[in-house]
């Protein structure tokens, strides 16, 4: 009887728009959602803290191989990517929402179940938006963190130019999935819009892949993009996040709240 | 104002291929509405802007006297929507979904609900993935009734079920509103699902909105003719709301105020799958030429 009570939920007044549409969402999605969301967490966390340690610790060893700071730094980015896209309650397309209902057995009717409720378009995108810096904080943390390194620590130099390329590629990529996910650009379609979605994670891939396997190294002099990491490379994450921000607070939210839940559908 | 449930203005929504066109109904507290039309006559796009699901063209949804947009959360609080196309997450249960709902809405009951599930036979634990279209429906219904709307929407509730939970879900319905404390816009193509609920009919075709009144209205106002072909002429043909015409004899929608124009006719009395076929028929016959003129 006790367990009972323990269990039963009940509406809080004192909770913010925001808190209660993280309540209906964590209820929705039920506990597998929550522990795939630490998993992942975890396992980005590992990759940021052996990247930290490795670099502090055993600086040496660390710089000899130059592809264990992209492959720490791209694996903690896709991480927190997978993080964004399993806790985003944004409304999508219908016919996207349709689709991706079929493929991804029911994920996408989160926002679906979200807009018949008494909730507001502009909280669940606000919620999204949460998990999105959540995200974006771990792929900026594994470009500030070594650009902070080079700084004080002139071993670094030689990882230079292999950050300069991670620290721009992640900036774009995290721009590029922000203003397509939260909708910024309008007007572009579903299909134009998973196919820029979808051509940023492979340029992403690509970069990881070119960097770790020491590929990019014969194509193309990796050291001349060196001016792009330092203090370059944290001005580059900072105007990033600041921009992102900005476009969230003064754009989206404000459309969000004046607009139905489905954009121009 | 005051007594109105849900009120309609002028509500336009444009799409490439369709168009919702000046739609106007009010639906008054405690009443029943169908929002009978063909597939595709537009009757989920308006549940849909009523819902804030989508943008709409022009126009003004108002809920018990609150704009639909400026104050969604109060008026949602007051709405409970049963959809055809499920909105389950069909990896959670309805016990995922009774949480939720708890913390969404202030008068939740808890113990209604687990009576109407316990009722519905309805496992709390099991995957929607698991449920049948029936026990689906169900479930939507469990989830919004016990959270107590004043406005029931109801989108084809009933629409590809067996003919069992039908009528369960039917029976459930009939039981829900008997009391007539609740408001509810009931969209449906069977008509059939109406009789003994819907207290007005609002038809919907081609996204307009060709008639909106009360059953007892349907009575009063129309009547059904049947006769010989050679009693259907140029004059009185285009005082039919819609005919259906066979080789030798016609039957037809028309007000009784028209019927002495018809000669040689027999009357009934309509009912609300005659005001929409024949609805729907009139409109059709605006563009397939009659060839009724040579009938005259």
């Amino acid at each position: 009887m006790a367990r009972k009570k323990k269990e039963q939920v009940k509406y809080n007044p004192s909770y913010s728009n925001v808190t209660r549409t993280k309540k209906v969402f964590r209820c929705l999605t039920g506990r597998t959602n929550i522990v795939i969301s630490i998993i992942y967490i975890a396992m980005a966390l590992i990759m940021l803290a052996a990247c930290v340690f490795g670099s502090i610790f055993d600086t040496n060893d660390f710089l000899e191989d130059k592809s264990t700071i992209a492959t720490f730094c791209c694996t903690s980015g896709f991480m927190a990517f997978m993080l964004f896209t399993l806790n985003s309650c944004i409304p999508n397309d219908p016919a996207a929402a349709s689709k991706a209902r079929g493929n991804l057995d029911g994920c996408a009717t989160i926002a679906e179940t979200m807009m018949h409720l008494p909730i507001r378009k502009v909280d669940a995108y606000k919620l999204s938006f949460r998990s999105f810096m959540i995200s974006s904080a771990f792929v900026f943390f594994s470009s500030v963190f070594p650009n902070v390194m080079i700084i004080i620590d002139d071993r670094f130099e030689v990882v230079k130019g292999t950050l300069g390329i991670w620290g721009t590629t992640a900036a774009v990529f995290i721009l590029v999935s922000y203003l397509l996910s939260f909708y910024v650009i309008r007007g572009l379609s579903e299909k134009a819009r998973g196919i820029i979605l979808s051509a940023a994670l492979v340029i992403y891939y690509i970069v990881w892949i070119g960097l770790m396997l020491d590929f990019a190294d014969k194509f193309i002099d990796i050291d001349m993009f060196g001016f792009l990491s330092g203090y370059v490379g944290i001005a580059l994450s900072l105007i990033c996040i600041i921009a992102i921000v900005v476009i969230q607070k003064a754009v989206v939210e404000k459309r969000a709240e004046k607009t139905a839940w489905y954009q121009n559908k | 104002m005051k007594n109105t449930a849900l009120k309609i203005e002028k509500l336009s929504k444009e799409y490439e291929d369709f168009k919702l066109d000046d739609v106007s109904f009010e639906l008054p507290k405690g009443m029943v509405m169908g929002l009978v039309g063909e597939n595709g006559a537009g009757k989920t796009t308006i549940i849909k802007l009523i819902l804030n699901a989508i943008e709409k063209s022009g126009g003004q949804i108002d809920i018990f006297g609150m704009d639909n947009t400026k104050e969604e959360i109060a008026c949602k609080e007051r709405i409970g929507y049963v959809a055809d196309e499920d909105y389950l997450i069909v990896t959670s249960n309805i016990k995922n979904y009774a949480k939720a709902f708890a913390h969404i809405y202030r008068n939740w009951d808890q113990e209604l609900f687990e009576k109407y599930a316990k009722m519905w036979n309805l496992p709390p634990k099991k995957k929607f993935s698991t449920y049948s279209k029936g026990m689906k429906t169900k479930a939507m219904l469990a989830l919004t009734l016990a959270h107590h709307p004043d406005l029931l929407i109801l989108d084809e509730p009933t629409a590809g079920l067996d003919p069992v939970a039908r009528i369960e879900v039917l029976d459930i319905l009939r039981e829900v509103v008997a009391d007539g404390d609740k408001s509810v816009l009931f969209s449906t193509h069977i008509t059939g699902d109406l009789d003994k609920i819907a207290d007005c009919v609002t038809v919907l075709i081609n996204g307009k909105v060709t008639e909106s009144m009360d059953i007892d209205r349907i009575e009063e106002k129309y009547a059904v003719i049947s006769g010989p072909l050679e009693s259907l002429n140029v004059t009185n043909k285009d005082l039919c709301v819609g005919v259906r015409r066979g080789s030798v004899s016609f039957e037809a929608l028309v007000e009784r105020s028209h019927l002495d124009s018809f000669k040689n006719v027999s009357t009934r009395t309509p009912n609300i799958e005659n005001l929409l076929t024949f609805s729907i028929w009139g409109h059709r016959e605006d563009i397939v030429e009659l060839g009724g003129e040579n009938n005259g």
